[in-house]
């Protein structure tokens, strides 16, 4: 018997460096769950903002959400064909983004100016819920084209709009442990008057608090108010350069914190380092965000919106006004963007598998409409439900989008 | 350890050096003494090879048996004489040997000699030839990439036989009428790749060209796009965009071929330990069953799942296929694949993402399901190079890979 059939030509030790492309398994390591817990560890980012900002009652909101979800999976899971495609890890996603979009003050019994006696927190198990049962329906992730989480919460718009309306922010000073909805309310202003606001930035407020939280109205219904033309000035005119100067709140508190608003949304840096996250990890496509932001910027710019408001309202196109300037337009730009979800949807709902189409000339596609959508939708229908509503529209498209905008092999 | 240093060595009593598909029958009766690189049949098929024997030994009869990463095939037992040791054949003289300066002369001294490759990063050679036979040939790619990325294989090649995979790439060019000899390497080796090529003289016409081979960019499909942006369909030969494309130790074996009329009997073969992360280089004669390799690399054959070539690409193997010489040189070991439970498609699209060459295998996972072959053309199936990154990427771990090979295969059979 000889050696000659084999022989080493290289050792071990030799042959390491080069064994860089060290066998990789045949699969990787991002399963379903790891997806679905992935975006999970991305919406630690604005819940973090959110139980800073708005206490121990956003713990109570989520775990409400997340639990009556799982229980609706539980039992859906059980029904049918559709139910074996139900998986734990995306529902409790989807309830962590549903919960993200609803006020905190829903997680107690009542609030100051409620506009019922009824207790609320069953609202949010019902939610959850709700959302358990939609996802049945649309027989899991990626089968159907509709987002469920907008689903529920326009669903809930037409219920208890009322309720959804966020108001309440922590005191500085209060942070985590303050209770959310412990606010004195502002006297009701005269017919035709807006309700004062903060001027001062919430980061700057130094004064210990008589309460908990502050109260306010968020910066969304007024712009909703002047921007559909419903506004009517208390004196004799009423101009954009006015509204955002005296009437809205500072913009700082849209970007860091400190405006009343839903749970996941108070902090816009919270839901972009959540985002980026998101985009770290491999799971965002940069160009959704980027191209709906750019796509609502510029359709703000170009609708016509009241530039002015006197006997009647004065209808102009920002970018071809010359009389606003284009510092008012920029900064009302920004207020719009800020003052709604739009940035919410733009990284955490619209890159949602299924709901977008798969090929990149189509996500592009499908985020301008996104973008254009929620603007025109934000200045004529509402600020608080424009980008959800867009988003539903748009998903709508990707059938089609994924149609047309096929792959193109190589070969 | 050097190159050169054997190991003592369980060796097979037998090896089963694979012969050309076509039903030829061999010219040695079974119990005839052969020597090294006698041929064991006369005349092949078309642009077939001839089988030779790469030890001394005794015929034995044709049996069927797996080849390491293609089909079963008919291979010739040849039993091993015990008393004969290493014994190449004595390697003809300078003088005697004639450089091979076009096509049909070059194609006979590689069938004779046994020179062939036909694997996934080195398309059909002998093909290749007599397709660029008919066709004009601008450029010959010699990739030292190798199939599962990286270059530990190649490596090998470039420092055991350098000179002659040059030899080879230069008798190619003058063959072809090539005028763009290119060596391909990533930038593991590209330093001693230019560094051989500097070495061979001034009148060396090769070119050193680096790409990052970053799996499975080593594809001819990839390479030749990547390199001259021409676009040549997986299945097809290279000839058909200008081009012969072939991999360092067919090139090596080539200029042996052409400067020493060495026939090609043993061939590197690279043990990848998936378990172990290590990587292992041996020659082995052509014809070796694979359990044997495995033993040498101290691997418990039982316990593993082999894979011919690049492990995503998934082509299974047992450890009875025999090294063909001319198929797949590199086999992955890992351990055994747990079944997997997919989950349903989330339409993520990573797939979509991550495919090198732009088709959309959920779409073609889709249409194996409803056995659509039109679906499946506007899906790309025409394009998939079937390297296993979809299956990899995929969170639910769809058989997109296995769907689209049997996607592949109901369409040929109903061809």
């Amino acid at each position: 018997m000889t050696d000659v059939a084999v022989q080493p030509s290289q050792t071990d030790a030799i042959a390491a460096p080069d064994a860089a492309a060290t066998p990789l398994p045949l699969h990787g390591e991002v399963g379903v769950r790891r997806f679905f817990t992935i975006h999970g560890m991305a919406a630690v980012f604005p819940l973090t903002a959110g139980v800073i900002l708005f206490g121990w009652r956003t713990l109570i909101a989520v775990a409400l959400v997340v639990a009556g979800t799982a229980l609706g999976l539980a039992v859906w899971k059980r029904i049918g064909l559709r139910g074996r495609r139900l998986g734990g890890a995306s529902g409790i996603w989807m309830a962590l983004l549903l919960a993200m979009t609803l006020p905190p003050h829903l997680a107690s019994f009542t609030y100051p100016n409620s506009p019922t006696g009824a207790a609320l927190w069953p609202i949010l198990p019902a939610a959850g819920l709700a959302l358990a049962l939609l996802i049945w329906m649309f027989a899991g992730v990626g089968s159907g084209r509709i987002h469920p989480v907008p689903v529920i919460y326009l669903l809930m718009v037409v219920f208890f709009q009322p309720l959804l309306t966020p108001h309440f922010v922590l005191h500085p000073k209060r942070l985590v442990t303050g209770d959310v909805t412990q606010a004195i309310p502002p006297q009701l202003p005269a017919p035709g008057e807006l309700a004062p606001v903060r001027k001062e930035a919430w980061t700057s407020l130094y004064e210990l608090p008589l309460r908990d939280a502050l109260y306010g109205e968020p910066a969304s219904q007024r712009l909703v108010t002047f921007t559909t033309g419903r506004q009517t000035p208390a004196r004799a005119a009423l101009s954009l350069e006015e509204l955002i100067r005296d009437t809205m709140p500072p913009l700082e508190d849209m970007i860091v914190g400190g405006a009343p608003a839903p749970l996941g949304l108070a902090s816009a840096i919270a839901v972009i380092m959540g985002g980026l996250f998101l985009l770290r990890r491999g799971l965002l496509d940069f160009r959704v965000p980027v191209l709906i932001c750019v796509a609502a910027a510029v359709t703000l710019v170009l609708l016509p919106i009241p530039v002015a408001v006197t006997d009647k309202v004065h209808w102009r196109t920002l970018a071809l006004h010359a009389g606003v300037g284009w510092p008012v337009a920029v900064t009302f730009v920004s207020y719009e963007l800020m003052a709604g979800p739009l940035l919410f949807v733009a990284f955490f709902l619209a890159s949602s598998p299924g709901v977008r189409p798969l090929t990149r000339r189509g996500r592009a596609v499908y985020a301008m409409l996104i973008g254009a959508g929620a603007a025109a939708l934000q200045l004529y229908l509402d600020v608080s439900h424009g980008a959800y509503l867009a988003l539903l529209i748009a998903g709508l498209f990707t059938p089609f989008l994924d149609r047309v905008f096929k792959t193109r092999p190589l070969v | 350890m050097t190159a050169t240093d054997a190991l003592p060595l369980p060796l097979p009593s037998k090896l089963f050096v694979p012969l050309p598909p076509g039903g030829a029958e061999l010219v040695l009766a079974p119990g005839s003494h052969v020597t090294p690189g006698q041929p064991l049949m006369t005349s092949t098929a078309g642009a077939a090879h001839v089988p030779l024997a790469p030890v001394r030994g005794i015929v034995g009869h044709v049996v069927q048996v797996q080849l390491l990463g293609g089909p079963a095939g008919a291979s010739a037992a040849v039993e091993i004489e015990v008393e004969a040791g290493p014994h190449a054949p004595e390697p003809r003289t300078a003088e005697n040997i004639a450089l091979p300066t076009d096509l049909p002369t070059l194609i006979d001294r590689l069938r004779s000699c046994g020179v062939r490759a036909n694997r996934t990063c080195s398309p059909d050679l002998l093909a290749q030839l007599h397709d660029a036979v008919r066709r004009p040939i601008d450029t010959v790619l010699c990739s030292l990439m190798d199939a599962a990325g990286g270059a530990a294989l190649s490596a090998v090649v470039l420092r055991t036989m350098g000179k002659e995979l040059l030899a080879g790439i230069e008798a190619l060019g003058r063959a072809t009428g090539a005028n763009r000899l290119w060596l391909v390497a990533d930038s593991n080796i590209i330093n001693r790749a230019a560094a051989l090529v500097r070495k061979s003289g001034n009148s060396s016409r090769i070119k050193v060209v680096e790409l990052e081979n970053d799996y499975p960019q080593a594809d001819p499909t990839l390479m030749l796009y990547a390199l001259l942006g021409r676009r040549l369909r997986p299945g097809r030969l290279p000839p058909e965009v200008n081009a012969v494309v072939l991999d360092g130790a067919a090139a090596g074996a080539l200029g042996r071929a052409v400067t020493r009329g060495e026939p090609m009997l043993e061939v590197p073969v690279e043990v990848r330990d998936s378990g172990q992360s290590r990587s292992t280089v041996y020659t082995a004669a052509i014809g070796l069953p694979l359990r044997f390799l495995l033993e040498a690399a101290g691997l418990r054959t039982n316990d593993l799942t082999l894979r011919a070539g690049a492990a995503l690409r998934d082509m299974r193997v047992s450890c009875d296929a025999v090294i063909d010489g001319g198929g797949e040189l590199s086999i992955d070991a890992g351990p055994p694949s747990p079944p997997i439970n997919p989950d349903p498609c989330i339409r993520c699209g990573w797939c979509v993402e991550a495919c090198p060459v732009r088709i959309h295998p959920a779409g073609l996972l889709e249409a194996a399901q409803d056995d659509d072959p039109e679906m499946a053309q506007r899906y790309g199936l025409h394009a998939c190079i079937e390297c296993g990154i979809c299956s990899y990427v995929c969170p639910s771990r769809l058989p997109l890979l296995p769907a689209i090979r049997e996607l592949r295969k109901r369409i040929s059979l109903h061809d």
